[in-house]
């Protein structure tokens, strides 16, 4: 069978497309790898010399990460179900489609206005977390309703011939079915709020607690904020590469979350008997 | 359903127990202080070193630039404005703005080391940051596009350059626009051909001063100076004013690259033309601002 | 009542920003806040047309680099290569969508900018900077997206155009394509939402002057990092505050837009 110009075509263009992408993990892997270290990761930041850490980074982001995914993750869950279990209208599929739409910035701009201008608060890790789950509510529960839509409905009528209630057939039959593929989704957004930064910057902030302190209202610099002002404005001399060591520990943490989501997402599926 | 409503009352509760304590929550008194950038780092030093000595105040510093300073102060969002440019130089409403000086930073011309160029006359330095100097061969520097390096127009050091080098005209619709003093001295370290101003403190190993007809940035006679001052609202409680007070007589002003505005007129920066004339508030600002013949250190009326 | 809560927040997003919007078109005019050229709060001009010109010139720029790249991925993956390796390759795109902005703005610092400066006279630091790293970013998503709509072509059909006498790659041109087009123009509508919303990729690249080029090897900006750049500067109640809502609004309306589009376009699909 004779390969035609199209598909020649295809596989110069698609390679040359991989080659591009391959090359940006790449660059930050060379820079950064050799500042990879049990140090790296737990020491503090140095604003002038070598030698500085992401220690209070990390902290800062998974923390901030957490709150944001309690604040969002039941709410949003509830607007889907909201949708698909109790006839909610056709507007909460399309309010979440569009907000999820949103840039992110808007949002920061948002809660900088009413948080830290009108209401005065300090650049907070509590502010931060706000931020962050006003990201991924919309998000959420744009993504949460296909899910549930999935669950067949032969089993919703079922569960509501034998007399339970909406509520209880919504908990314990659709959630559980639905339970593999929405840990997988709220993985994929967890990992999408570890990256965030332009929501963060005027919200929590790009500095971090002098001392170690759960205090939300201490300044919250996450690993993102980090990479980008170490990369534009840092004065230490090997910025560039602490820079890009920041994006492989963040990439690491990323990559942490879709491991764990999609793994423990397997593992309920095969609990329930349901293909993972 | 009826399980959660109590449940999202109680978050929506503490929510907006939390919108409402936004300012106790710091303490029985907080001062906000916001502002230049230059100044962040050492208002919090003394913010720590403030509290320490006066036992439930406490001292919140945030950056934002210049003009947000002056503007959060002016509407009263913060308490203390902290600023390297003068609010005349602005169609910030100021009337009622009281201000004590910390001195002043000089702004150093700064270039990538290979342009091959280490003094210019001011003309010529008014030619690059205007981007009519397409190369540094123009200057009898290396053969490298000039390219300009600038503060977006919220900084203190891009309007004390614009008034004075560029005696008001614009900056090169090429130049690129960062948002720090340490975002200009990364650019210009690291992009050949660049050419950029920080206020002194951020030349550092890198990037190379330029030296004017003669001058160099750190001599008493260097032209470009912003003016550090830390501003109030008249009335103002005696804390704010207190700390201003405390900040402007720090001793560390010197390692921050604070020092005496050079004497003659008075604060040592060549006015140019004022820009803004327009609005009743704005020329009612003025006139009380204008003329600004500053003293050091004492109270100023603005 | 959760939902209300999601109602409650767009409603306040547009409220707010659609009053300090109009606070500011009426007390400046709306010709020459929405089509000015020239952006000096300090002087009160406010121009947003270097703000949206540099939107649609990155949003285009981006849409083509990633429709070419991302659709010639997707053929492949979807299409020609071989069975065994499809799930791996599709993992590893996939895994690429994730890939936060901030590193790309790092990989744009260190490639694009210093190679665009080196053919160009120019500073590097541009529009067709953040084109292209934008681009670079969205690819992965509309290629993962575009497979989807590939997959999507029943296999039946494939199997009865090569039956027909059709060699692989007129089956491709004159059926796959054309039956997956509805997906693929989702796919590349989605991914030029993406890169309309991307701000910290763009940041670091573009320069951020406010003029409105031609030239687009020079610097320039866009809506998001106009309020990213503005927003800190110009407290709300100020206009230049007001302008940072105005292209907040503008935003939102561009978001609506899309979401609309997707609406239409889901509603004619079986």
């Amino acid at each position: 069978m004779k390969t035609g110009a199209l598909t020649w075509l295809i596989w110069v263009v698609a390679v040359a497309g991989a080659a591009l992408l391959a090359s940006v993990v790449l660059e930050v892997l060379t820079s950064g790898w050799p500042l990879l270290s049990w140090h790296f990761v737990t020491a503090g930041p140095r604003a002038l010399n070598a030698g500085g850490g992401v220690g209070p980074l990390v902290f800062n982001t998974v923390y901030m990460v957490a709150g944001g995914l309690l604040l969002s993750v039941p709410l949003g869950l509830l607007a889907a179900i909201h949708r698909t279990e109790y006839g909610g209208g056709r507007w909460i599929e399309e309010l979440a489609t569009l907000l999820s739409a949103l840039p992110s910035v808007v949002v920061g701009l948002a809660l900088f206005t009413l948080l830290v201008a009108v209401a005065h608060w300090p650049f907070s890790r509590l502010a931060g977390m706000l931020a962050l789950g006003a990201i991924n509510l919309p998000w959420v529960a744009a993504a949460g309703i296909p899910v549930l839509r999935q669950v067949a409905d032969a089993r919703r009528e079922a569960s509501l011939a034998l007399g339970a209630s909406v509520w209880t057939t919504v908990w314990r039959v659709v959630v559980p079915e639905a339970l593999p593929a929405l840990v997988s989704a709220l993985a994929v957004g967890g990992a999408r709020l570890l990256g965030e930064a332009a929501a963060l910057i005027y919200t929590a902030g790009a500095n971090t607690p002098a001392q170690f302190t759960w205090s939300l209202w201490a300044p919250g610099a996450t690993l993102a904020v980090h990479l980008w002002q170490v990369r534009t404005e840092g004065l230490m001399p090997d910025a560039n590469q602490v820079a890009a060591a920041t994006g492989l520990v963040l990439l690491g943490l990323m990559g942490a979350v879709l491991l764990v989501g999609g793994g423990l997402a397997h593992w309920l599926g095969r609990r329930a008997g349901i293909r993972g | 359903m009826r399980a959660v409503r109590p449940w999202a009352a109680g978050i929506l509760l503490a929510l907006l127990a939390l919108l409402a304590d936004g300012r106790a929550h710091a303490g029985p008194y907080a001062i906000r202080v916001m502002g230049a950038t230059s100044l962040t780092a050492l208002l919090s030093t003394e913010a720590a070193h403030y509290s320490r000595g006066h036992p439930g105040i406490t001292v919140h510093v945030t950056g934002g630039g210049s003009v947000a300073g002056l503007y959060a102060v002016a509407l009263g969002h913060v308490d203390l404005g902290a600023a390297d440019l003068l609010p005349a130089w602005t169609r910030i409403p100021a009337a009622d703005l009281e201000t004590v000086r910390l001195g002043c930073l000089a702004v150093a011309l700064v270039v990538h080391p290979g342009v091959g160029v280490d003094r210019v006359s001011a003309a010529s330095a008014r030619r690059l940051f205007a981007g009519r100097i397409a190369s540094w061969q123009e200057l009898g520097g290396a053969d490298a596009n000039v390219v300009v390096v600038i503060r977006a127009p919220g900084s203190g050091a891009r309007a004390v350059i614009g008034r004075t080098l560029m005696a008001g005209e614009a900056y090169a619709r090429s130049a690129v626009v960062q948002l720090s003093n340490g975002a200009v001295y990364r650019t210009v370290a690291t992009t050949p051909g660049a050419i950029g101003f920080v206020e002194a403190g951020f030349v550092r190993p890198g990037v190379r001063p330029l030296g004017l007809d003669g001058r160099r940035y750190l001599g008493r006679d260097w032209p470009y100076q912003a003016p550090v001052g830390l501003y109030w609202r008249r009335g103002a409680a005696w804390p704010v004013t207190d700390f201003a007070r405390y900040a402007a007589r720090s001793p560390l002003r010197g390692r921050y690259g604070i020092r005496a505005c050079p004497g003659g007129s008075g604060t040592g920066v060549v006015h140019g033309p004022e820009n803004g004339a327009g609005s009743g508030v704005g020329s009612h600002g003025r006139r009380r601002v204008g003329g600004d013949a500053g003293r050091l250190g004492g109270l100023e009326r603005i | 009542m959760a939902a209300a809560v999601l109602a409650a927040m767009l409603a306040a997003l547009a409220a707010w920003s659609g009053f300090d919007a109009l606070t500011l078109l009426s007390r400046f005019g709306w010709t020459p806040v929405l089509l000015g050229k020239t952006w000096a709060p300090e002087s009160g001009r406010f121009g947003l047309l270097p703000y949206l010109w540099g939107s649609v010139v990155v949003g285009v720029l981006a849409l083509l680099v990633a429709s070419g790249l991302g659709l010639a991925l997707a053929l492949a993956v979807g299409r020609r290569l071989a069975a065994w390796a499809r799930p791996a390759a599709r993992g590893g795109l996939t895994a690429f969508t994730a890939v936060p902005s901030v590193i790309l703005g790092w990989w744009g610092l260190n490639t694009v900018v210093p190679w665009i400066r080196s053919w160009t006279h120019g500073p590097g630091f541009s529009l067709l900077a953040a084109g292209l790293t934008v681009g670079a970013m969205i690819t992965p998503t509309l290629a993962v997206l575009a497979l989807g709509a590939i997959e999507g072509v029943p296999a039946t059909w494939e199997d009865a155009s090569d039956a027909l006498g059709a060699d692989p790659d007129q089956t491709l041109m004159h059926l796959t394509i054309p039956a997956a087009s509805p997906g693929l123009a989702r796919a590349v509508l989605l991914a030029t939402g993406r890169a309309l919303a991307e701000t910290m990729a763009v940041q670091m690249v573009v320069g951020s002057q406010a003029v409105a080029s031609l030239a687009l090897d020079r610097p320039g900006s866009t809506l998001t990092t106009g309020i990213l750049m503005n927003m800190a500067i110009w407290p709300p109640g100020s206009p230049g505050g007001d302008a940072v809502s105005l292209m907040a609004l503008l935003l939102l309306l561009g978001a609506w837009w899309l979401s609309r589009q997707l609406r239409q376009w889901e509603g004619g699909r079986p």
